[in-house]
């Protein structure tokens, strides 16, 4: 037995350093820049567009200026809107970032503009969040750490190591994947929830409005949109099912976006996906000085491959999170957040405070519209988090109003993928005295069946 | 199939990886297009065999109903009982007796009660032409308007079109018609004096109240407007809501509205609950020199309860209610039992309001919890079941 491990171990090992230098040799080979190079004048005019509609239907006034509370993520709370029009010129200043990376001005120096000053606009109000916010936070920043215009080879051609163009495609892979994996649940397999409520308000699609409508459509839909998100990955990464996959993703998402009301998310992903095709791909159309980087070779260091291993560890992991906490995830939305869970839930809540002075054991009832905009309070009313972040609210503005810190209790009754209303939060306890906790919020009553 | 074999075995290598992938191309496209082709059949089959009368209502319907049955005609009754009201007035200035202050009051009523339904539906034009805490339903200032009785300023149209909200509409006319401190013979004594200055104003005040809600009834009605129009297309050609669901969103979400108010501003805040102590502050009733802050509650109940049920009068539609027990019908169930004990509660006040919100406190606060789970039951139940966005937000999301 002992032998035949002794003889077999040196084969693995060198089985193994093979595989090993291979795969180093693969990453580190020089491939066309050119589709990450319209990767990032995409990401950039994406961006830009999305600023100036997000101006234009007065989403800075409604995010930023109109409220007076925001919820702010844990150990960020001295993350705030600037004063007076900061935003506006926050805002300005994004979108000519934008446009530098866009046309390659200073594009890795714009890229972290443009980055810094997103995530610092959607880490004022976690109202806000949205995945592809988040999605379009992440590679903003990676088009500030990676080469993107590559360097120009011997022949002329910006080239970059092939690991820059892995990691691009790894960070939009992930995301259908792990919005594949989020629908691998019973409510949207086995009850075709939410799709069976949002396809019902789709009597007006084109030719398939009553067709839409039918419950039946919706089991057909949830089971294909699940096979999608975890096959699109593969699909778009093999040369010969790619142009199909595509095809998937343009169908997809054109239906996605006309069905529901999701945004620029559809859009983004539509033309973000174009760098799963070959790297080349752009030069049929795009005249080369467009696509060659004026820059020389440069060294990459080597440890540079460990960090990016390393981010794509975190990323793989983060969204896992949530199965470290007991309960329904999409119910206490413990590790809801950045976990790539996308239309997995129709939630809606109504959430009542009532504030009770110490002293007296006086109550009073707590209007939420006197310190939230009607959005935040959408939002508010069922995140238990938020619910937590409004309570202690309350009570700082009692105490600013030089009253006694009051307990805060909360009445919150919430509706989730067509449930029975049932109670999120536990009415007896003092939301104002509870600390931030990270998973395992014991005030959280269990999920209805 | 054959064929192809034969032509892969026998061609040269580079050809037969051309001809291989032409063909896989191909059949991958062959297939896709089978597969969409059989899914088409398939949910097709599907709709086929469903039995006629299970299908889910059609929302579209749900709202073109609403519109013609319920919005529209909603707002012409108001136009038309303000009208009432004030041709009621214009006689009574030419002439004040007790009869006529009788009915000028009843008029008032009439046309209150009215107006008030359509609070369970004050979007579009309502708040575009600033009618919602507009100049149509804001709480009067009594000494701006008994101010306005005694000036010796002209009284016209032109000078009533600039007084401040808290100077027209419903509360400035009811501070004029009724004062619960006097007894009609005082309050009628008071048009005969300065020289019917004030039954000028308040005839004046009248026309401009019709002016107001005849801007709104012309807006949602076909025509210039047409606001009740681009409501019933929604999702289908309207400019206003691209999207069937937006309209839903609307409809709902104004009965959410609604209630919220009911809660708030006109439960809470007279009771005092909103403030530790609890004081009550009975002047913040509305309605309260006529004491019939009760039947204003009722109305706007009633108009939620007409949008809910899409009826009015003898016209009955297709009712969101259906559109809600289709997806759940316990939630359909709990609406109609949460609107009947709400009503049930508010009628069980004894009155008037301003009064019972300090001498019988108990039975407010029980008609305030009634209400309220009428508006959580909205929020959560019928929002939940219609998937609708509660609270509108510009941000889009996922």
């Amino acid at each position: 037995m002992s032998a035949t491990v002794s003889t077999q171990e040196p084969i693995a090992t060198t089985f193994d350093a093979m595989v090993m230098r291979r795969l180093a040799l693969r990453a580190w080979a020089p491939v066309d820049a050119a589709s990450l190079v319209v990767f990032r004048f995409l990401l950039g005019t994406l961006v830009a567009i999305a600023v100036v509609r997000h101006w234009a239907k007065d989403g800075i006034r409604d995010a930023f200026v109109v409220p007076t509370h925001f919820f702010a993520y844990d150990g960020l709370s001295f993350v705030r809107p600037l004063p007076g029009h900061g935003m506006y010129a926050v805002y300005a200043v994004l979108a000519v970032a934008s446009l530098c990376l866009a046309l390659g001005v200073r594009s890795r120096i714009s890229a972290a503009v443009a980055c810094a000053l997103f995530t610092y606009a959607h880490a004022c109000d976690k109202s806000n969040y949205l995945n592809h916010y988040y999605l379009i936070g992440i590679l903003l920043g990676l088009a500030a750490v990676l080469p993107l215009d590559g360097c120009r080879d011997r022949e002329g051609r910006g080239t970059v190591p092939a690991w820059v163009l892995w990691l691009v495609r790894f960070q939009i892979g992930l995301v259908y994947f792990y919005g594949g994996v989020g629908k691998l649940g019973a409510d949207w397999l086995f009850r075709a929830m939410p799709l069976r409520i949002w396809l019902a308000g789709n009597g007006d699609f084109p030719l398939m409005g009553p067709i839409l409508r039918l419950s039946e459509t919706a089991y057909l839909m949830s089971w294909a949109g699940a096979a999608f998100d975890l096959s699109i990955g593969v699909l778009l990464s093999i040369r010969r099912t790619r142009p199909f996959g595509y095809a998937a993703v343009v169908v997809f998402h054109l239906m996605t976006a006309r069905l529901f009301q999701i945004g620029m998310f559809p859009w983004v992903m539509m033309v973000l996906t174009l760098v799963f095709f070959d790297p080349s791909w752009p030069r049929r159309i795009v005249p080369a000085r467009w696509l060659d980087g004026r820059s020389r070779a440069r060294v990459i260091p080597r440890w540079a491959v460990g960090l990016v291993i390393g981010w794509a560890t975190l990323q793989a992991v983060v969204p896992l999170r949530s199965h470290l906490f007991p309960g329904n995830v999409l119910w206490t939305e413990d590790g809801y957040r950045f976990s790539w869970r996308v239309m997995l839930i129709e939630k809606a809540g109504s959430a009542e405070f009532t504030a009770v002075d110490p002293r007296t054991g006086a109550s009073r009832q707590v209007r939420t519209r006197s310190f939230l905009t009607p959005f935040q309070v959408k939002m508010m009313s069922t995140q238990p988090d938020m619910i937590r972040a409004f309570a202690w609210m309350i009570a700082d503005d009692a105490v600013r109003r030089g009253e006694p810190r009051p307990r805060v209790h909360a009445d919150v009754v919430v509706t989730f993928n067509g449930r029975p209303p049932a109670r999120l939060i536990d009415p007896y306890v003092d939301l104002a005295a509870e600390p931030p906790s990270f998973g395992r919020t014991k005030w959280v009553l269990p999920a209805p069946l | 199939m054959k064929t192809r074999t034969t032509r892969l075995e026998l061609a040269p290598a580079s050809t037969a990886i051309v001809s291989g992938r032409e063909v896989g191309r191909r059949d991958l496209i062959v297939g896709l297009g089978l597969a969409g082709l059989a899914a088409s059949f398939g949910v097709g089959v599907l709709a086929a065999c469903r039995r006629t009368g299970t299908d889910p209502p059609d929302r579209g319907r749900i709202l073109s109903d609403l519109s013609s049955i319920v919005f529209v005609p909603a707002y012409a009754a108001a136009s038309s009982d303000a009208k009432a009201m004030e041709t009621g007035l214009v006689g009574f200035k030419d002439g004040p007796t007790a009869s006529g202050l009788a009915a000028a009051r009843e008029a008032w009523k009439a046309a209150r009660r009215t107006w008030k339904k359509t609070d369970a539906f004050l979007f579009g034009p309502a708040a575009d032409l600033a009618i919602v805490g507009g100049v149509i339903d804001t709480a009067a200032d009594l000494a701006k308007v008994e101010a306005l009785v005694s000036a010796t300023t002209p009284l016209d149209a032109a000078a009533i079109a600039k007084l401040g909200a808290n100077e027209r509409g419903f509360p400035a006319i009811e501070a004029l018609l009724f004062d619960p401190a006097k007894d009609d013979a005082a309050t009628l004594a008071l048009f005969e004096q300065e020289g019917g200055r004030r039954a000028q104003l308040v005839a004046l005040l009248a026309a401009d109240l019709v002016a107001k809600i005849d801007a709104v009834r012309d807006a949602w009605a076909p025509g210039a407007g047409d606001y009740g129009g681009q409501l019933a297309r929604a999702g289908r050609g309207s400019t206003v809501f691209p999207a069937e669901r937006q309209g839903i969103d609307a409809v709902v979400n104004g009965l959410i509205a609604a209630a919220e108010v009911l809660i708030a501003l006109r439960l809470a805040k007279p009771l005092g609950i909103d403030k530790t102590p609890a004081v009550p502050a009975p002047e913040l009733v509305e309605s309260p020199r006529s004491d019939v802050s009760i039947d204003d509650i009722l109305a706007v109940l009633d108009g939620i309860d007409e949008v809910y049920f899409g009826h009015s009068g003898a016209l009955t539609g297709l009712p969101l209610a259906d559109a809600v027990a289709d997806r759940s019908p316990s939630a359909d169930d709990r609406m109609r039992l949460a609107m009947e004990k709400a009503k049930e509660a508010v009628r069980a006040i004894q009155g008037p309001l301003r009064t019972a919100v300090v001498d019988r406190r108990d039975s407010v606060v029980a008609a305030h919890v009634a209400v309220r789970e009428v508006k959580r039951t909205l929020t959560t139940d019928v929002a939940g079941a219609l998937g609708t966005s509660v609270g509108f937000g510009v941000t889009d999301g996922d």
